[in-house]
């Protein structure tokens, strides 16, 4: 049912060990699970799910999915017998390069996943089938896009019945949106402490009084709560009352048109006009993004975090040259703007994500299995950390040997880093209200704990400012 | 039929009145019952909306083939 755990096995010291090995993913659903052959993530089929996954290939559903970039493809590849009991089928899927969660998206993402849920399930009972569950955990983003990993997400649509997925449709996406839209953007962050959506009686406490005045939040959210709570406790014979095909994409439409609703206006954020905030001249901006595209023209960067992308205007010289980019930052407007750009030009390798790396994503769910911590999803072949190490030092208290022993975790290749020293005004600006306690924010200590970890290749100083910028190298690299 | 219409007007306001005025219940013992019954109640009202915008949008494309085809034939009046 959720794609729980997806990319474990990238991890190269975990790879051997679960390898062949069922996943800790799925665990819900009896359909099938995901297990790693080979270093890819490969899915059972059981023999349950047969009709339903037979109706799934034979209706149409799947190619009409796939082609219109909805669902990922997958390859059927033999079953080696005696090795997998249960199996009807074993599925290699599209390979997912990076797996997100919805706490790290933006609102336009977390939007456009709603969207795409409701358009998959609108084109699924076209062919006779329904979306059985619609957790934001199944849809990844792809080439810039959302896109169902789930393949054993569907069954077969039975007339009568009311959408099974409608109150997890309703905790997963629609409650954070709501929230995010009419009382504080940062409210996504509760999908990092419940795991399975937003409870709606808590949506519903949060949103404001005037929310109840519109009718799609109304009957989904507030009333929706009221209901769990008022059969809670009392057994109903639900098999007496018919749900006609018609109110059933009565339904979906109400869900698309309250979803579409909503919106989300990334103005007057601490950052979202930073770049025309920033204490050095234009000529200095353009020479800093020249030195950025040199480093990464003259080494061979595979992958690049980030990490402080703010609109992701630096992760676009790595995303530009063709590179796999993961753009993070701790603003929502940021981030959202990133997201906008990036639909806008159709870019298809930058994934924009919402990150506080002083607190980055946890190891979270079933076990502290379900979800992985942003390390585990690591380590990035290529780091960018521009305009990021006073921020850490200086507003954060992290000593910078902490700095640096983390960029050790997360960079096994290249580390593109800048040091403001605090002759910079913006490093004045952070120490203006506070009692400067960091005697050992100064360049020389600064690179001392960089070289415990990396060397040193190139030192570049910014025109006009004091600002400087190095490319390393991790001394743990064969790369 | 009348009968019919009658009941299920009397089950669509009863429900309401359910979900307007909830009783304080603290233990979630099973939440998937009242979203399915929510929806049973809430079909006729989402139904309602569907089929206005279902009518709405086929008499704007009414309008539109209308405008359309008269600025289409237009340039041959011309002629």
């Amino acid at each position: 049912m959720f794609l729980l755990i997806f990319f474990r096995g990238v991890h190269k010291k975990d790879q051997k060990m679960i390898n062949d090995t069922k996943l800790d993913s799925s665990f819900r659903d009896p359909s099938g699970y995901l297990y790693l052959k080979d270093g890819l993530i490969h899915r059972q089929v059981n023999k349950i799910y047969k009709n339903h996954y037979d109706h799934l290939i034979n209706s149409g559903l799947y190619k009409t999915l796939v082609d219109t970039n909805l669902l990922i493809p997958h390859e059927e590849i033999s079953i080696n017998s005696g090795e997998l009991n249960n199996a009807y089928k074993i599925l290699k899927p599209e390979q997912i390069s990076f797996i997100s969660y919805p706490y790290e998206w933006c609102f336009s993402q977390l939007k456009s996943a709603a969207l795409t849920t409701l358009e998959i399930q609108k084109k699924a009972l076209d062919f006779g089938m329904s979306l059985k569950d619609c957790s934001t955990y199944n849809i990844q983003f792809r080439k810039g896009k959302p896109i169902l990993i789930d393949t054993l997400s569907f069954e077969k649509y039975k007339e009568g019945k009311p959408w099974v997925a409608y109150r997890q449709f309703c905790q997963h996406f629609l409650a954070p949106l709501a929230l995010m839209s009419y009382r504080d953007i940062r409210l996504n962050q509760l999908l990092r402490i419940y795991i399975d959506g937003i409870p709606l009686d808590l949506t519903s406490s949060l949103l404001p009084f005037s929310t109840r005045f519109r009718f799609s939040l109304l009957s989904h959210i507030h009333l929706h709560a009221n209901g769990q709570k008022h059969f809670a406790n009392k057994t109903v014979n639900t098999s007496k009352y018919k749900f006609s095909r018609f109110s059933f994409l009565s339904l979906i439409n109400s869900l698309e048109s309250a979803v579409r609703k909503l919106r989300w206006d990334a103005n007057d954020t601490e950052w979202s006009d930073y770049y025309n905030d920033t204490n050095y001249s234009s000529d200095a901006f353009q020479q800093k993004k020249q030195i950025v595209f040199d480093f990464l023209n003259n080494s061979n960067p595979k992958n690049v975090w980030d990490i402080g992308a703010n609109d992701g205007t630096f992760s676009r010289i790595a995303s530009n040259k063709g590179l796999q980019t993961f753009s993070f930052d701790i603003d929502p407007a940021a981030v959202e703007k990133n997201y906008l750009d990036c639909t806008k030009r159709g870019e298809t390798n930058i994934l924009p994500m919402l990150m506080d790396i002083t607190n980055p994503s946890p190891n979270i769910g079933w076990s502290n299995t379900e979800r992985m911590s942003i390390l585990e999803r690591g380590p990035a072949h290529t780091v960018l950390a521009l305009a990021l190490i006073h921020h850490l030092a200086i507003s954060n208290n992290l000593p910078l040997e902490k700095i640096a022993s983390f960029f050790n975790k997360i960079c096994i290749g290249l580390l593109i880093i800048e040091f403001i020293p605090k002759s910079d005004s913006q490093v004045q600006r952070l120490l203006s209200t506070r009692e400067d306690i960091f005697p050992n924010y100064t360049q020389k200590l600064f690179e001392n704990e960089l070289e415990i970890y990396f060397k040193i290749q190139k030192t570049v100083k910014v025109n006009n400012s004091d600002r400087i910028l190095y490319l390393m190298k991790s001394r743990n690299t064969n790369l | 039929m009348k009968r019919f219409m009658h009941t299920r007007m009397m089950f669509t306001i009863f429900g309401m009145s359910i979900f307007m005025f909830p009783r304080t219940v603290y233990a979630y013992l099973d939440p998937g019952t009242g979203s399915y019954i929510l929806q049973i109640i809430l079909a006729a009202f989402v139904g309602a909306a569907f089929t206005i915008k279902i009518y709405w949008t086929k008499i704007k494309n009414v309008f539109a083939n209308l405008f359309s085809r008269s600025s289409q034939e237009r340039p041959k009046n011309d002629k």
